[in-house]
């Protein structure tokens, strides 16, 4: 029988959001990068905030990453709220509002290269960068 | 004087409630009743940093808030009331304050409960509450946003 490596992951990565838009989030995301094991996606369509804030906390405690970001769609609402709940419980983890897939690509594409905040600095600012108006208007 | 909408929601204040109904109703003020929110500031602050400026929000315990809804004085025709639990109610009428009409807006899955609509799942002891609270004449409906389909509570139980 195959033995089965477990690849530690220096950071792990929630997405939180409003009906399936995470686990199509993470679905685009490979596409463009390939697959990825520290990764989870949660949406609140049907769970209870304590029943899902169980969920992540177990992935997190199974995942023992260093460190934890936790990305939801829409700062301000529920998944935000069961976000910030969590980032406050526990030191290593950064919340971070209006995921869009630039920041995700940022994310994947960095989170090997540098220290974790300025790594959160820097996606979140690709996350808005990503957002861009053409022709310019008034 | 009745609110504009008196509504069971687990998850209190959150997108549904601001974008859906309070602007949908042009609510002015929001009323967040639940006893563990009004003493922690942090999970307060939290909760109204969700709400635009516009729209004032109250954060009171069960007490303050049926004292202040039986106050006739105080003008709510704008106003949404939010607590988390068919239990509150029964709290609510406890202190002298009964709503005509209550919004089941979202229990949301855990154990032990059953669905009966996408937004709505109950235990035996939810069901019983709203039961009781019916017979004693208070209308219960369920409906998530206001363009969605309105269901009397009878008929959900039934499906």
């Amino acid at each position: 029988m195959a033995q089965r490596y477990r690849v530690m992951h220096r950071i792990a990565a929630f997405i939180i959001t409003h009906g399936d838009v995470a686990s199509a989030l993470k679905d685009a995301l490979e596409k463009i990068t390939g697959a990825h094991e520290n990764i989870f996606t949660y949406s609140n369509k049907s769970d209870a905030l304590p029943v899902l804030r169980q969920k992540i906390l177990e992935q997190k405690a199974e995942t023992a990453a260093e460190h934890t970001v936790i990305f939801v769609d829409f700062a301000g609402g529920s998944c935000w709220a069961l976000g910030a709940m969590i980032q406050k419980e526990f030191e290593d983890v950064r919340l971070v509002g209006g995921v869009n897939l630039p920041m995700l690509v940022s994310f994947f594409t960095n989170q090997n290269q540098m220290e974790f905040d300025p790594l959160i600095k820097k996606i979140a600012n690709d996350g808005r960068r990503g957002i861009v108006v053409q022709p310019e208007v008034e | 004087m009745q609110p504009q909408l008196f509504r069971i929601d687990d998850r209190l204040i959150h997108g549904q409630v601001v974008v859906g109904w309070a602007r949908n109703l042009k609510s002015n003020r929001i009323i967040l009743c639940d006893d563990d929110v009004a003493c922690n500031d942090w999970e307060r602050e939290l909760y109204l940093s969700c709400v635009v400026q516009t729209v004032e929000t109250l954060v009171m315990n069960t007490e303050e808030t049926s004292r202040y809804l039986a106050d006739e004085s105080h003008d709510v025709r704008k106003t949404i009331v939010l607590v988390k639990s068919p239990d509150v109610v029964e709290e609510l009428i406890g202190f002298g304050y009964t709503p005509v009409s209550v919004n089941l807006g979202g229990i949301h899955f855990a154990d032990n409960r059953k669905e009966f609509l996408p937004y709505l799942f109950l235990n035996d002891d939810e069901i019983k509450c709203l039961r009781s609270l019916e017979s004693r004449g208070v209308e219960i409906y369920c409906q998530d946003v206001p363009t969605s389909k309105k269901y009397n509570l009878t008929e959900i139980l039934l499906l």
